[in-house]
């Protein structure tokens, strides 16, 4: 019900011509994004820095998400696959989920491994994710108070359980969360804000502007 | 003739264009915050007779023009502008449409339309200097103004206007804003990204100039909010809208926050007690804060 609004939404959102200069020169926007630990999927600390010298497509949501994260997942998978493999390697999709408390390193390895193995998931303390968060001026509300079982959320990759009482007792929180994609520079610049709505190729030669930077 | 043309809407503080080229982007801000704060007090002080004006040079020059306005003024509404560059000399020309009310001699509230057009010289990170200025009656009307725009309404823009013309490197003007040399003492809390700090104004600001190094603030909206329990402070929040380049040489925009508290003191000066500038997510796309 809520993925044909959305495409609705982007499909009336993409119609109005709202491309300015600023599209075209990439500026730096100021006070958007900035230096942040979290944990890798492996559950290692990582640092925002580690990623610097890569161009970096940075998105958030959770692996509960059954409407705008596999949709979006799925845009960021076809925009990885129009980059050369010189310049995937030097590119970096990075995915911070704004629910850590269920989506532990191993969760994300799995889910995002579904759309692409280079692609990274990041989670955290709710404190690190919560800050990350606050540097992007990101947003996420939780939907529901009470648990909803996993098993009644319907996904692109289905979750296994191993046995009935597994799948009853594995609840999670619903939230909505903001479907913007940054996209940053090899120096961690937030330079631009995208969206699933934001042509494949057109999103491409941003990309490699900033790779030939 | 070069010229730029502008519709300013002072009640929102916003200006909708601006030039592409960085020294033309710093020449328009800072001649454009310079110009309106003098405006803002010459209106300002109509109103609230004890003030001064501050920001002319040649004050005594305006006695004559400024005794023809009408007396007893509790409000005065800015309708529109239009500002155009007239030559490389750099004068500029203001049109400025307001209502004046005033109580008449019957003891009745009435509102006169004028007309004024201002020319001033502004030399580049300079104080602008009132060259001519001509008033012409409209109308007037029988009514009170449903407005708030008094003496603070106007006090806070000429403040705000200056302090961002001091931002943009007009420090001339420092010698109007300054009370009690709050400049020197003052904290500045900083915000950018995950940069946070509190300093004294001058360290401060040189720690912003890595970020925003050559460019022009334009405001976009002012917020003036009394302070419960204590009466002589206000608290200003400034939405900026700056673009420029960092010291590097890149091509950077911000959304700046700024919340100024204020005293107000005995002469009806404002000493600044402390600065807070927040950099938020500039306003790009219609959808960047949807939430799904």
């Amino acid at each position: 019900m809520l993925k044909p609004m959305l495409l609705g939404i982007f499909i009336f959102l993409n119609t109005l011509n709202i491309a300015s200069a600023f599209d075209e020169s990439l500026p730096i926007l100021s006070g958007v994004g900035g230096e942040f630990t979290a944990v890798d999927a492996d559950g290692n600390t990582i640092e925002s820095t580690n990623f610097k010298g890569s161009v970096i497509i940075l998105a958030f949501g959770y692996t509960n998400c059954a409407d705008v994260c596999p949709f979006t997942l799925g845009y960021l998978k076809r925009l990885y696959a129009g980059l050369s493999s010189d310049e995937q390697k030097k590119t970096r999709i990075v995915f911070v989920t704004i629910d850590p408390k269920y989506d532990n390193p191993d969760h994300l390895k799995k889910f995002i491994g579904h759309y692409n193995k280079d692609f990274i998931g990041l989670s955290g303390s709710q404190e690190q994710i919560d800050y990350i968060v606050s540097l992007y001026h990101a947003e996420y509300n939780s939907l529901a108070t009470l648990g909803v079982p996993t098993q009644n959320i319907r996904r692109v990759n289905p979750k296994l359980f191993a046995d009935s009482q597994e799948a009853k007792d594995d609840k999670a929180t619903l939230f909505s969360h903001t479907i913007t994609l940054y996209l940053l520079d090899k120096q961690g610049n937030t330079r631009s804000l995208e969206y699933t709505g934001t042509p494949v190729e057109q999103f491409v030669g941003k990309i490699r502007a900033l790779i030939h930077e | 003739m070069k010229s730029l043309f502008l519709m300013m809407l002072f009640c929102a503080g916003a200006v909708c264009a601006a030039p592409a080229q960085e020294v033309d982007r710093i020449e328009y801000a800072s001649s454009l915050n310079s110009m309106v704060s003098v405006i803002m007090n010459w209106y300002g002080s109509l109103i609230q007779s004890n003030e001064l004006i501050s920001l002319s040079t040649e004050e005594s020059k305006w006695h004559n023009y400024r005794s023809q306005y009408p007396k007893a003024i509790t409000n005065i509404e800015i309708e529109s502008t239009d500002l155009v560059k007239l030559n490389e000399n750099n004068d500029y020309q203001f049109e400025i449409q307001t209502i004046i009310f005033n109580t008449n001699s019957n003891g009745v509230q009435q509102g006169q339309k004028f007309s004024e057009r201002f020319v001033f010289n502004v030399p580049f990170l300079d104080t602008p200097t009132i060259k001519t200025v001509n008033r012409e009656q409209l109308e007037i009307i029988i009514s009170e103004s449903n407005k708030n725009s008094n003496s603070t309404y106007f006090k806070a823009r000429q403040f705000s206007y200056a302090w961002l013309a001091y931002l943009d490197g007009v420090t001339t003007i420092v010698d109007f804003i300054n009370d009690n040399n709050w400049l020197e003492k003052a904290p500045y809390s900083l915000k950018i990204g995950s940069l946070e700090v509190t300093d004294s104004i001058a360290s401060a600001l040189l720690k912003r100039n890595q970020y925003l190094a050559k460019g022009g603030h334009l405001l976009r909206s002012i917020d003036v909010q009394k302070n419960t329990g204590l009466e002589d402070n206000l608290t200003l929040n400034l939405i900026i809208e700056w673009q420029g380049e960092n010291a590097s040489g890149k091509a950077v925009i911000a959304k700046i926050h700024q919340e100024i508290d204020i005293k107000i003191l005995k002469n009806n000066s404002w000493e600044v007690i402390s600065i807070k500038e927040e950099h938020l997510l500039p306003d790009l796309k219609p959808w960047q804060g949807l939430l799904c």
